[in-house]
């Protein structure tokens, strides 16, 4: 009898009326219907399975090594090895300079920080694909998946990221003209924020697409290479040529890389104008990935 | 106002569009347009509901407008040729996939077995796969940790539950990951016996485990299955499906038997039969007649004697032998009769040949039979009519006074004979006590 019950607020009419039936409000744990909330994230069922999460890291760590002879000592060998070429091919032979940083931490800071990208990235674009399997069977909020990967990947960081604090310590005491580690090292986590939110909403845009259109997969896995060469890894930023290099600042990478490797080598430069855009950047591609993602996953089991 | 018996699922208006088709070259420019469409559609059509879809050319309706409650603590079968839309239905409600358009209202925690082993990693242990698996279902690590022991002696590995799964034998591993899902204490759970992939033992086991989760716990079951007595000797009540919309709905008896009478839709299309066979003898008709031959019969009662008349052309002249199969409509075998058994010759002559098989002891219960016809020529040893499991004769109903039962119960088989009973006292005369050759005895 309340449907629609006359209020008279401020000698205006306004017709109250109630939005759904009691029945539909309230005897209903679940309502599945064609319209998604494309806008928002159910962050309360994605806590629900926060357990999952867990243990969907725990199996992505345990998993990569397994049946291997070093084990997690390759998540180190692999940058040291790359660090190695790169400062043989780009430091000896093409003899790039490294910001009169020795080559080692140089390339290596560089390595491991595109690497955090660049893995969780490629890994979270194939992610709905990769596990289609157990997708086609059970439903979990899908965006677990995503976030193993960038918590997984986090992980596999941090690990490098010890090696490379040693290695960092050992020419800072040896080296003459070493690395000088200031205050900014404190803002490390910010910068490891926004390089995960970036890979992250990346990586969930072509994640979407490629439910329909495969031949993107084709399209990123060179294309991220050629990113790679407009991301100060190679070079630092100051080799770039002035006019040149509003298309290498245009990267939010940037920012970022030279941020790091200001903070830890002394080189460089700390802008934040730039770790600001960055950051500006990493959030409005989260935005679109994350509606995107919404969106794909829905429907995705039908075309994949 | 008496109070209203919960819902556990509630279905309204539920629709579900495939794309079928490649996705190639061509589905990117069509899908442009289809998001241009139906933006300009959306903005001509505000405020009205959603526009009515339908099969096209590049899509097609997996579900149509399906509309059904199931209350809880219940059992629904859902049966339906492949391609009805049983396993989408089930995808929507478990939230794999979502709806075109219409909802779906649920209270309750759902599962499935056909999760069955989901997440295994073949390089975990059995525990950590237990975890794993667990996980992916949606429990909590402390309800894990709570079950892992029953778990593990339910699954009767527990002599091998820290080595890594991928040294399991495939028994071994169906069990563990059997074992998971059954200590799941869902409030509706999901049994799709089609989909699901294991042996007559699992299946037994599914079957087992969601009858005791419904009598013992009250819980809601929707099972999918094949196997149309599972439905009947388990569920209340049946949905069948047909081309997604629901053909029938109701108790689980009334819509298997409807089901199976379907299956032979096209009745009437034997009576004027043609076959493609050898040029010299071509099948013209069958159809069943009265005892004397005058009249049609149809349908049959039980009880009631009939001729079975095939008529046959004939150009050319041979001695042949007829075989006539009758099988259940599920292709159980009932009997085969032929005709050179009876020891006499078949000689087709040029004309139009009558064949008649005398049924005057009918043994045939309330059903439908399938008869698969062969005219074959033995001194040839050719086959010259071969015609299989023709929608030939359906019983209906019991001649009153036949002895033959009114009722059929399913615990019988497709015959029947009218075998005489005799009751009497024994008479001290006779020598009865022989226990050797008795079938049962019990004498101390």
């Amino acid at each position: 009898m309340f449907h629609r019950f006359p209020c008279i607020i401020y000698g205006q009419a306004v017709f109250c009326r109630m939005q759904r039936t009691p029945e539909d409000a309230s005897e209903w744990q679940e309502v599945i219907d064609a319209r998604g909330r494309y806008h928002a994230v159910n962050t309360r069922e994605v806590w629900r399975y926060r357990h999952l999460l867990r243990m969907f890291v725990w199996r992505d760590i345990v998993s990569t090594y397994y049946q291997t002879v070093l084990g997690p000592v390759w998540f180190v060998v692999q940058p040291i090895l790359t660090t190695y070429v790169f400062a043989l091919v780009f430091g000896r032979f093409t003899r790039i300079s490294s910001d009169g940083q020795p080559q080692a931490v140089f390339y290596f800071s560089g390595v491991i920080l595109w690497s955090l990208f660049n893995e969780s990235f490629l890994k979270i674009s194939t992610t709905l694909k990769t596990n289609a399997g157990i997708l086609k069977k059970i439903y979990f909020p899908r965006l677990i998946l995503p976030l193993t990967t960038i918590i997984a990947s986090l992980i596999r960081f941090l690990i490098q990221y010890v090696t490379f604090i040693i290695l960092l310590m050992y020419f800072a005491f040896t080296a003459e003209n070493g690395p000088r580690p200031n205050f900014h090292v404190f803002l490390t986590p910010l910068l490891l924020v926004v390089i995960c939110l970036f890979s992250l909403g990346t990586g969930l845009i072509v994640a979407s697409l490629t439910v329909r259109f495969r031949d993107l997969v084709f399209l990123i896995t060179f294309g991220i290479t050629l990113f790679m060469y407009v991301t100060p890894v190679i070079y630092p930023l100051s080799t770039v040529p002035l006019e040149l290099r509003p298309y290498v600042e245009i990267n939010p990478m940037t920012g970022v890389v030279e941020g790091f490797r200001h903070a830890y080598l002394g080189s460089g430069a700390w802008s934040w104008p730039a770790i600001g855009y960055s950051a500006v950047c990493s959030l409005g591609v989260l935005l679109l990935g994350l509606f995107a993602f919404n969106r794909a996953e829905r429907n995705f089991i039908d075309t994949i | 106002m008496a109070e209203r018996q919960r819902l556990a699922i509630r279905v309204e208006h539920l629709s579900k569009r495939y794309q079928i088709g490649k996705v190639g070259t061509g589905s990117l420019l069509r899908d442009v347009k289809g998001w241009f469409s139906g933006g300009v559609r959306r903005l001509r059509r505000r405020g009205a509901g959603p526009a009515r879809q339908t099969d096209d050319a590049y899509h097609k309706m997996a579900l149509d407008d399906l509309s059904f409650e199931l209350p809880q603590g219940e059992i629904l079968g859902i049966i339906g040729r492949n391609g009805a839309g049983k396993s989408t239905l089930l995808k929507l409600i478990t939230k794999i996939t979502s709806p075109t358009s219409g909802r779906i209202c649920i209270n309750g925690r759902i599962s499935s077995l056909l999760e069955v082993g989901t997440g295994f990693h073949p390089e975990l242990t059995g525990r950590e796969n237990i975890f794993m698996n667990g996980a992916v279902l949606g429990m909590g690590g402390a309800e894990i940790r709570k079950k892992m022991d029953p778990i593990i002696d339910f699954s009767g590995v527990s002599a091998y539950i820290d080595t890594p799964v991928k040294h399991y034998s495939s028994g071994m591993y169906t069990r563990l990951a059997f074992s998971v899902a059954a200590h799941l204490e869902p409030d509706i759970l999901i049994l799709d016996e089609v989909m699901a992939v294991g042996d007559a033992e699992f299946s037994r086991k599914s079957l087992a485990r969601m009858k005791e989760v419904n009598l013992k716990e009250g819980r809601t079951v929707i099972l999918v299955s094949h196997s149309l007595d599972n439905i009947v000797s388990v569920a209340k009540n049946c949905l069948h499906l047909e081309q997604g919309r629901m053909k029938d709905f109701g108790p689980a008896e009334q819509v298997v038997m409807r089901y199976k009478d379907a299956l032979n839709v096209n009745e009437d299309s034997y009576d004027n039969f043609r076959s493609a066979g050898s040029p010299w003898i071509q099948l013209r008709r069958i159809l069943t007649m009265n005892l004397d031959g005058q009249g049609k019969q149809k349908p049959l009662r039980a009880g009631a004697a009939f001729r079975l008349r095939l008529v046959f052309d004939v150009s050319y002249a041979f001695a042949g032998d007829v075989s006539i199969f009758i099988q259940t409509t599920s292709y159980h075998p009932v009997m085969a009769i032929r005709h050179s058994d009876s020891g006499r010759p078949l000689d087709f002559t040029v004309g139009r040949n009558i064949v008649d098989l005398v049924v005057d002891r009918p043994f045939l219960l309330h059903g439908k039979y399938l008869i698969t016809l062969m005219v074959t020529d033995p001194e040839r040893k050719g086959v010259y009519e071969q015609l299989q499991h023709l929608p030939g004769i359906s019983v209906v109903g019991t001649r009153a006074g036949s002895g033959y039962p009114s009722e059929l119960d399913p615990r019988s088989g497709p015959v029947f004979l009218p075998l005489g009973w005799e009751h009497r006292l024994l008479t001290d005369a006779e020598d009865w006590d022989k226990p050797d050759t008795d079938i049962y005895s019990d004498t101390d």
